[in-house]
């Protein structure tokens, strides 16, 4: 293999990276999984980085590897269920594919959006997936039920995911 | 559809806190089939919780922006930026700074330095100027003090029992509170003398200082030789002019907490993933030597290219232990590595594994793997020990050019003589998730009381041997099974 394709298929990885990881997480719903399905997509993306044709876009073409070595993954962990069964995971796949591109906008609509939460969603939010709390810490650390912190999470994800729609249909 | 769109919007919050039933993901798949507009919400709210889910940078700071930091994930340091460095790199490090040592960079985690000095992990620290401008990093001594430093933080190391905090967060522990010497932690405004302790220290911009003390005593001179002496529970906040007040006590920084939470996931506390893949090789990553190394030496030098996985010429690679091997105390520690192994002839030492003694360049307790033919149609593998005495143990070793685990354990006692166990897992072998109940071979008892602190593994090159994935943890599955991330 030569190594100006695989530089450039690597350079292009660590670009991309945190994009590809979001679509991977949306197919198996949930980060360990994704890390493992990654970083197998890696090594595939750059063994065949000769085929990479420079004058497509990367991710789509990228996201493709992620999604066949999600199949892969699937079979290999027959027994444990994942999130999506394989006939939605193949049709979430290809709609996501053409969408991710504009993934990079969406984060940094995510910024803003986080800094505009109320000052209690954005604790609860660290606490849940910066500080990676135990629920039961959670509901401790706020005085709040389990039913509460659940509510209030979802409710904190759905605001984001809203404000992140206003923010892009203003870009 | 608006009565399904509620409905998968708690589905899917539920999955994204864990609390999704084996009958609520059939019911979140059906409605997925049913229309594209339900999957947008689905992609559009799975979006938001992997972009948290990814860890960004989310500061108590109610002002602060959450993923400011460029999220360089765990899997970049693993996976992308070891192709990248086994890419591109493939020249040895040279440590920027050769000096005698008596601490180690055990951890770190996202760690960007500022200033001359930018350890890596595994390395010696001697006296230092340190300056984490991001991430978080651990440093252990000798005498078993362990500081835990959190960005922004400032830290001169002074000597192998005191340091000067200018700014900054730090984490103190002494797992070996019986030391004789006591850690003198100085800050801008006093001195901290730990008595068997574990404390948190903070030292803030405009000159504030906090302490938090968790277990035994903490003595704080100040620089008018004021002492004060706090204990387990207590939290004391000092103003830059001096006036003191007592403060409710937090027990560690959230930074540590985290990192403590992730090492009790089954984690190995050392590993090195080779990368199957011919024009690969090994990375540079964990060498702080930039020495060449001589033929047989136990001294690790620069880490060799590899073509594929067969090495060309000695190769070495070495991993720090995130959590030290102290063979003078009771316990047991894994690992296991993945081999092929072609036997073409009597090789010695057709590879070694070896631990470095903290504090010193010396790498001890070897565990070669030496394949003797036999005419009785066998085909062996000896595999010595020489944890302060020699084992030698003879495996039956797998057909010619077969993959195969190489598990082993490493029991340490306090006051008996330590042994190693080892297993050959052929490739046909379920792994089980716990320990086998048979080992293939168990070590003579040797007696060992070293402490070591880091991991090398040596190929000889005459071997035609491939090697993948070296993992140790502090239990079976950690070290077989592991999970990195």
């Amino acid at each position: 293999m030569d190594r100006e394709p695989a530089e450039m298929i690597t350079g292009l990885l660590m670009k991309h990276f945190d994009v590809l990881l979001r679509y991977v997480i949306s197919l198996v719903g949930n980060e360990a999984d994704a890390r493992d399905i990654m970083q197998e997509t890696s090594m595939s993306l750059v063994r065949k980085a000769d085929d990479y044709d420079e004058s497509r876009s990367f991710v789509p073409w990228a996201c493709r590897f992620a999604y066949l070595e999600t199949l892969k993954f699937r079979e290999k962990n027959g027994k444990r269920p994942l999130l999506l069964d394989d006939d939605v995971l193949e049709i979430i796949a290809n709609e996501q594919a053409g969408e991710i591109a504009t993934a990079d906008v969406r984060k940094e609509a995510l910024e803003a959006c986080f800094a505009k939460l109320p000052g209690s969603a954005r604790k609860l939010l660290t606490l849940r997936y910066h500080e990676e709390a135990p629920t039961e810490e959670i509901c401790s650390e706020l005085e709040k039920s389990r039913r509460s912190v659940f509510r209030e999470l979802k409710a904190a994800r759905e605001s984001l995911r809203n404000c992140i729609r206003k923010e892009l249909s203003y870009a | 559809m608006r009565d399904q769109l509620e409905t998968l919007r708690e589905l899917v919050a539920k999955h994204c806190d864990e609390e999704l039933s084996r009958e609520e993901r059939e019911t979140l798949n059906d409605l997925l089939r049913i229309s594209p507009a339900l999957r947008r919400e689905y992609a559009s709210l799975m979006e938001v919780h992997a972009s948290l889910v990814m860890r960004p940078e989310m500061p108590s700071s109610p002002s602060s922006f959450p993923i400011q930091r460029k999220t360089i994930t765990k899997w970049i340091i693993v996976g992308a930026a070891a192709c990248i460095v086994a890419l591109l790199a493939l020249t040895t490090k040279e440590s920027s700074e050769a000096q005698p040592g008596f601490a180690t960079l055990i951890q770190a985690s996202d760690c960007k330095w500022q200033g001359n000095f930018s350890p890596v992990e595994g390395e010696q620290i001697g006296e230092t100027d340190l300056r984490l401008s991001d991430g978080s990093a651990s440093i252990r001594f000798l005498s078993g003090v362990e500081l835990d430093l959190v960005a922004p933080c400032h830290l001169q190391i002074e000597g192998p029992n005191a340091a000067i905090l200018y700014a900054g967060e730090l984490y103190f522990s002494n797992e070996m509170s019986d030391t004789e010497e006591s850690f003198s932690l100085s800050t801008p405004q006093s001195e901290l003398l730990d008595i068997g302790t574990s404390y948190s220290v903070t030292v803030r911009k405009d000159g504030a200082e906090e302490l938090h003390v968790g277990n035994g005593t903490v003595i704080r001179l100040d620089e008018n030789d004021r002492r004060v002496t706090i204990e387990a529970g207590q939290a004391m906040r000092w103003q830059a002019e001096g006036q003191s007040e007592a403060i409710p006590f937090v027990d560690k920084p959230s930074a540590v907490r985290r990192a403590e939470r992730r090492a009790s996931r089954g984690k190995p506390i050392a590993w090195y993933s080779f990368i199957d893949q011919d024009g690969y090789g090994f990375t540079d990553a964990w060498n702080p030597w930039g020495e060449s190394v001589s033929k047989g030496s136990n001294t690790p030098g620069p880490i060799t290219r590899a073509k594929g996985l067969q090495p060309t010429e000695q190769t070495v690679i070495a991993a720090p232990l995130k959590v030290p091997i102290d063979m003078s105390e009771n316990g047991v520690t894994y690992f296991s590595l993945f081999c092929s192994i072609e036997v073409a002839a009597d090789i010695p030492k057709m590879f070694y594994m070896a631990f470095r003694e903290s504090g010193t360049p010396d790498h001890k307790a070897q565990f070669s793997i030496t394949p003797k033919r036999r005419t009785i149609g066998a085909h062996l593998l000896y595999a010595d020990t020489d944890l302060n005495g020699r084992s030698t143990m003879a495996l039956s070793l797998p057909p010619d050019g077969s993959k195969f685990q190489l598990a082993g354990k490493i029991i340490s006692r306090a006051n008996e003589p330590d042994q190693v166990f080892l297993r050959f897992i052929p490739e046909s072998e379920p792994l089980d998730s716990f320990e086998p109940y048979a080992w293939s071979v168990i070590g003579q008892r040797v007696e060992c009381d070293f402490r070591f602190d880091l991991v090398s593994l040596h190929l000889n090159t005459q071997g035609n041997i491939a090697v993948s994935d070296l993992n140790l943890g502090k239990t079976w599955e950690s070290a077989t099974n592991p999970r990195r991330k």
